[in-house]
């Protein structure tokens, strides 16, 4: 158990996504950070070698040749039993394919910050959930941030989840390019000690390591049985990992004053009769048309998706329950389906209810473009249609249709 | 209900000792290492190289396990002493 921590603040600043997770990372004390430059996640990387610089931060750098090798260094390291770290953003996550399933497969927990691209073609250097979205069959951990705070406390909370000797998963802190990464807002910096504290229970846990007094192997090569193994214990372990974020959330608010409601978090839900789901930037303006309908007296409420992997399912079904429509706004694609991610998999889990409710899907901000207030209030008005029984339209791309 | 777990670990990690836990892959072999004793000065190489982790430490001087040992010839690549020779597989 957690010493007991006491809220405090050491300091305000105005810092940018990328910054805020840099400090964040700057105070779990990583011992090896392996990074490529590459927009929009750069800023992230120049603040970490600057600590370096600054012998503020004592940890391995990796300039790597590409990212393939910059996590591959990472994986080696971590299996070495080290706290490692790497940021990467749309191609560079592209081109990590290969060893971002080893890291996961081998179960290192590794934490990756990615700042969220567009993947071309077409090419654009512009911001979209579409990288992070691609790869979330991979056995990582996602979780999906709102703004440069939720950063750099996700970071702390990431680590903590992570060496968890019950999950052993690595983690994403995805956030958007662009809009989170180089937007510069309030945050508040948690005192270094108290971050110790909070992550002093995953310091000392045990894991497998590579050491020479006692020799291992990883990954071993299996097959049949043994592999079906592990496929099944990493799998129970992301379906672990659900409730453990929940719980690492409710002790870092209290040790913080910061919540951000674990895997979910609901914003004027309970009476509503139409909720928006959403995750990433975008839920701020949500968060405002709600506001604006609910001066008028319309009940409605939104969710933002914190976890995307592993998906929330049951927190989203039991906050779902009873609603009259449900709409999904996604920044990204999910090719084969015409929707987002979130539309197909919230459709999924909205089974487990013994009433029907109609699903509304919108695609919006593709390509970095805004999500605007006018997109969100025609989204509702289309789960209006959708939760009054009358003809609409299932899936829209706001702003082209 | 999933039957008992068969490897101690979470992922596919495996130690090297006694012996490793792993998929016993001699059946690909079509070479084997034969360590002269005489020339081999237990420096470890071998131990290190061994992509399988199959050598084992047999107090003066390191041999493969030829249960896990798939006759890659890494081993005979990397010694510094020339101390082990690859042969090829003959019937039994």
């Amino acid at each position: 158990m957690a010493t007991k921590i006491t809220p405090r603040v050491k300091e305000v600043r105005v810092y940018d996504g990328n910054r805020a997770g840099a400090y964040g990372l700057l105070l779990c004390k990583p011992d090896l950070v392996a990074c490529v430059p590459i927009t929009p996640m750069t800023p992230l990387v120049e603040a970490i070698w600057q600590y370096v610089a600054d012998g503020v931060l004592d940890a391995e750098l990796v300039e790597a040749d590409g990212e393939l090798s910059g996590l591959s260094a990472a994986i080696g390291a971590s299996a070495a039993g080290g706290r490692t770290f790497v940021g990467t953003s749309s191609q560079g996550l592209a081109f990590m394919y290969e060893a971002y399933l080893k890291a996961s497969g081998n179960r290192l927990p590794i934490v990756m910050a990615i700042a969220s691209r567009e993947p071309g073609a077409p090419d654009g250097v512009v911001s979209s959930h579409q990288d992070f979205v691609g790869v979330r069959d991979g056995g990582w951990v996602q979780i999906v941030c709102e703004s440069a705070q939720e950063i750099l406390d996700s970071m702390i909370m990431a680590y903590r989840l992570a060496e968890d000797p019950e999950i052993l998963l690595p983690v994403n802190i995805c956030y958007d390019g662009y809009y989170l990464s180089y937007s510069t807002e309030r945050v508040e910096l948690p005192f270094a000690e108290d971050v110790d504290a909070f992550l002093a229970p995953v310091g000392s846990a045990h894991r497998p390591t590579l050491c020479l007094e006692n020799p291992m192997s990883t990954p071993t090569l299996v097959r049949e049985e043994l592999y079906c193994e592990f496929r099944y214990r990493h799998a129970a372990a992301q379906q672990k990992a659900k409730q453990k974020v929940d719980a690492i959330d409710a002790e870092f608010e209290a040790a913080f004053g910061r919540g951000y409601g674990g895997q979910i978090e609901e914003y004027r839900t309970a009476d509503a009769d139409i909720v928006m789901i959403t995750m990433g930037s975008q839920t701020g303006a949500i968060r405002e048309v709600v506001d604006l309908r609910r001066e008028q007296g319309e009940k409605v409420g939104l969710i933002k998706l914190r976890l995307l992997r592993p998906f929330p399912r049951e927190r989203l079904v039991s906050a779902l329950r009873g609603k009259k429509a449900v709409g999904i706004i996604d920044r990204n694609v999910c090719f084969g389906w015409q929707s987002g991610a979130v539309f197909m998999e919230t459709k999924a889990a909205l089974q487990d209810l013994p009433a029907r409710i109609p699903v509304t899907g919108f695609v919006a901000g593709i390509g970095g473009a805004d999500c605007s207030m006018e997109m969100v209030e025609q989204a509702f008005n289309i789960t209006q249609l959708a939760a009054e029984g009358k003809p609409h339209q299932e899936i829209t791309w706001l702003n082209l249709e | 209900m999933v039957k008992k777990f068969i490897s101690p670990f979470e992922g596919p990690w495996a130690a090297s000792r006694p012996t490793l836990f792993a998929f016993p892959t001699w059946e690909w072999r079509n070479r084997r290492p034969i360590v002269n004793t005489a020339k081999c000065r237990h420096c470890g190489v071998c131990y290190f190289m061994c992509p399988v982790g199959s050598i084992q430490d047999r107090g003066t001087y390191c041999d493969s396990d030829l249960s896990y040992c798939k006759g890659c010839g890494v081993c005979a690549c990397e010694c510094p002493s020339d101390a082990i020779l690859m042969v090829r597989e003959e019937g039994e």
